[in-house]
């Protein structure tokens, strides 16, 4: 059979039956979930021990060294909780970045504010400082930082921005989870961080967020707030909502608490076989995760993909799909050049999001990729590189039929 | 880090939990899936199968209470005033407020407790839509708002949380034209930890919850923003389809409790809230109202007798703690402290002066008056009835409640 043949984007049998995914989805042991579920039975909280959600905020406290740790029903509504709080100018604007979460300037608007997306620094992916003091304005209200699953932000640049401006800095920390930057914990910089425990994240707890922050003052609003605003006597204090995280959510997360190094471990290794499986392909480079001895989570294997290689990002993305993975392109197209953007805005020019997001693939990981799917995704990669100019005709082809349509 | 507290040893609310055999069996199969959120099988199956169970064509399953009340907002494309009982629940005055809405608080119809029809008949506020707050007793949008809310041409918002289950001469409530939303938080009948589901006849309406639920929703013509991740995962679904299958059994346990409840009180100056006799209410409450005098501090006097032993009870929050709970710290003070001087509400002469328009916290038209509502707040109680609540339990609260009639004897019980 030629080899254009045998893939799948092209009239081949996909390479998997099941889907290989992007996220971790992880399930913890089995019987210290039960454990936690047994307490629950028993009348947890009202049986007068500590709730499950109570414990976890204690171990996730303890996890990303800091004083405090609030728990939400899921991320989102932990960011919108931590703006709410925190914006020093009502309805003004929130720099973040655009090469990052759909969801972000969505978020972002529920708090009455309006989003300024600011440009990333090239090879780290997380906000450009000095583009970040050309976007501050009077009515600058907080910067949100995006920690990228290979490069923390550049936190002491922007804390000494925020002393100089009086602006909060807060960040979506959820890809930064159990990593480390000069030693110190991701959830302890900034006014307070993020986190989540999507199923799909490094910790599962079903679905679930959480703040962590070392201003204990804070950490008691974002608690009074997840609880509509009710004060110590269960009384309205203030506006708020009803945002907390559920006991059985919470049992889920605690049993998968002890196994995260482990994971990590595991992500590595998959990081490990992709760099092997790829190396000396031309065109095509994963991208490495700086060798300086931080503690790291490993939780995504991220490709860059150039005119080498022979085809575009998105043909790649479409070959790897049709196989039966759910490989798809990083960030792109970026938030400011999609329907995500308000609708009143115009777009601004932002060069180097712009470019990253033409390039980068995030490959399948987490606990349903084998080291053995692994090299066959390199397989498919490297037998398409070998037939790219048959591909690009047959892409070509396709493109033709479709005006013709 | 402060200490965390442990909770009370009888808790206000339901707490149901499935057999813990189904509980196993549910979460084994769950795992074995390993899809866990993102619109997995068993919420498509509780969209699929909730709107039937209330009588509804579409059903839209969510995180939690505020994030419904908040969606619905959001697709209705409610961004005036809306009117909202002066006895409203928090999740839907504040679940208003976040989708970008100006509730304003009304008082109550003495007989059942919606909005006073006849006194909104007489208000110039142009209100683009009507809220209700549903109770156990109380299963149904009364008639007079229905009128009312047609006249207007304006949707109806229903916090339905407390009526699940309920009948009206045998049959599920009428939905009509209104948006519902049902909270499965554990102090409801029906416990998915989290979560609840929105209903409504209206197929287009639910196109448009579902893209505002979601970052990932396509639609050719919803176009609702700012849009949230608003799914349900599949633990709390898993919980609320084994409480579905449960609802009859839980439905008679507490009726059973709430029998004792009467039994024990019966022949005090206090009344035990009760359904007329076409409903058959779900009993997911039990509140009680005093009827002699100094109410308030009988109420309080009970609250701090339960409290010492480790029972729970709560006070309904009266309107004015309702404004509070509108108030935006960052927006400073809330105007509503006009409430002492109601002649401050411009919205009274000339609705367009309505500040509510900009600012839900600086709404003058929340200044009163509520006499009926405010009332009713101040004479009532909360009484612990669920899962974890024996027949025991309910003798010793009865007693203490009644010891808080006299307030020379609460306070030698406090002591002691």
């Amino acid at each position: 059979m030629p080899a254009l043949a045998q893939l799948a984007r092209f009239g081949g049998r996909p390479r998997f039956d099941r889907v290989r995914p992007i996220g971790q989805l992880s399930v913890p042991d089995r019987e210290r979930f039960r454990a936690n579920m047994r307490e629950l039975y028993a009348g947890g909280a009202s049986a007068g021990s500590l709730g499950l959600v109570q414990r976890l905020e204690r171990e996730l406290a303890a996890l990303h060294g800091v004083e405090a740790c609030v728990a939400y029903s899921n991320a989102c509504v932990a960011l919108i909780a931590l703006t709410e709080l925190v914006a020093v100018v009502p309805g003004g604007e929130v720099i973040l970045p655009a090469f990052t979460y759909m969801g972000l300037p969505h978020l972002v608007q529920w708090t009455g504010h309006r989003p300024r997306f600011c440009d990333v620094h090239p090879t780290e992916h997380t906000l450009d400082v000095d583009a970040v003091r050309a976007c501050i304005r009077p009515n600058t209200a907080a910067i949100l930082g995006v920690h990228q699953v290979n490069a923390t932000c550049r936190v002491e640049a922007l804390d000494a921005l925020s002393r100089e401006t009086g602006v909060p800095v807060i960040y979506d920390a959820v890809h930064g989870f159990y990593n480390t930057h000069r030693g110190a914990h991701v959830g302890s910089f900034g006014r307070a961080e993020v986190f989540s425990l999507h199923a799909t994240k490094m910790l599962n707890g079903f679905e679930g967020g959480y703040v962590t922050t070392n201003d204990l003052a804070l950490a008691e609003d974002l608690r009074a707030l997840r609880n509509h605003g009710l004060g110590a006597d269960g009384r309205p204090q203030r506006f708020g909502l009803h945002g907390g995280l559920s006991e059985v959510h919470a049992g889920f997360a605690l049993a998968g608490i002890p196994e995260i190094a482990a994971a990590c471990a595991r992500n590595l290794r998959r990081y490990e076989r992709y760099r092997a499986g790829l190396a000396g392909l031309p065109g095509l480079s994963v991208v490495p995760y700086p060798e300086d001895g931080e503690r790291r989570n490993y939780e995504f294997t991220l490709v860059w993909v150039d005119a080498e290689y022979g085809l575009e990002r998105d043909q790649v993305v479409e070959v790897l799909l049709a196989e039966g993975t759910r490989a798809r392109a990083y960030y792109g197209p970026p938030v400011h050049l999609t329907d995500h953007r308000p609708d009143d805005m115009p777009a601004p020019s932002l060069p180097v999001t712009e470019h990253l997001a033409r390039h980068i693939i995030q490959m399948p990981v987490g606990e349903h990729v084998s080291l053995e799917d692994i090299d066959e995704i390199c397989a498919v990669l490297r037998t398409l590189h070998e037939v790219r100019d048959a591909a690009r005709a047959g892409f070509a082809a396709r493109s033709d039929a479709e005006v013709s349509r | 880090m402060s200490a965390p507290q442990p909770g009370p040893r009888v808790r206000l609310g339901q707490h149901y939990l499935p057999a813990w055999d189904s509980f196993l069996a549910d979460f084994d199969a769950l795992f074995e899936r390993r899809f866990f959120a993102n619109n997995g099988p068993l919420v498509v199956r509780l969209d699929a199968r909730f709107g039937p169970f209330v009588g509804a064509r579409e059903s839209v399953a969510v995180t939690n209470e505020t994030l419904a009340a908040a969606i619905a907002t959001r697709a209705l494309g409610l961004t005036g005033p809306v009117a909202v009982p002066a006895l409203c629940s928090v999740s839907l005055l504040q679940g208003l407020a976040w989708g970008g809405a100006q509730p304003v608080l009304c008082d109550v119809a003495a007989d059942d407790e919606g909005i006073d029809a006849g006194l909104l008949a007489g208000d110039p506020r142009p209100y683009a839509a009507l809220g209700v707050v549903l109770s156990p007793h109380q299963p149904r949008v009364p008639d007079a708002l229905q009128r009312e809310a047609a006249r207007r041409g304006v949707p109806l918002l229903v916090d339905g949380s407390r009526a699940l289950g309920c009948l009206v001469d045998g049959d599920p409530p009428r939905l009509g034209a209104a948006v519902r939303y049902h909270s499965f938080h554990s102090r409801h009948i029906v416990n998915g930890g989290e979560g609840a589901s929105i209903v409504t006849d209206d197929p287009e309406l639910a196109e448009r919850l579902r893209y505002c639920r979601s970052f990932h929703a396509a639609s050719a013509t919803a176009r609702v923003m700012p849009r949230i991740n608003g799914k349900m995962a599949e633990a709390p679904a898993a919980l609320i389809h084994r409480g579905l299958d449960e609802l009859e059994a839980r439905i008679a346990r507490n009726r059973a409790l709430f029998l004792r409840y009467a039994e024990l009180l019966a022949g005090a100056p206090l009344r035990v809230l009760a359904p007329s006799a076409e409903v058959r209410s779900n009993h997911e409450a039990l509140e009680v109202e005093l009827a002699g005098p100094e109410p308030a501090a009988w109420a309080e006097r009970a609250v701090r007798a339960l409290g010492a032993v480790g029972i729970e009870a709560a006070r309904p929050f009266t309107p004015r703690e309702l404004t509070v709970a509108l108030a935006r710290p960052s927006e400073g003070p809330s105007r509503c402290d006009a409430n002492v001087d109601p002649s401050r509400c411009d919205a009274n002469v000339d609705p367009s002066r309505c500040d509510a328009k900009i600012n839900p916290s600086r709404c003058d038209a929340n200044v009163g008056p509520w006499p009926v509502a405010e009332a009713r707040a101040l004479r009532r109680l909360e009484l612990p009835l669920g899962a974890g609540v024996t027949t025991e339990d309910i003798g010793e609260v009865c007693a203490l409640v009644l010891g808080a009639l006299d307030p020379h004897h609460a306070h030698a019980q406090c002591n002691t």
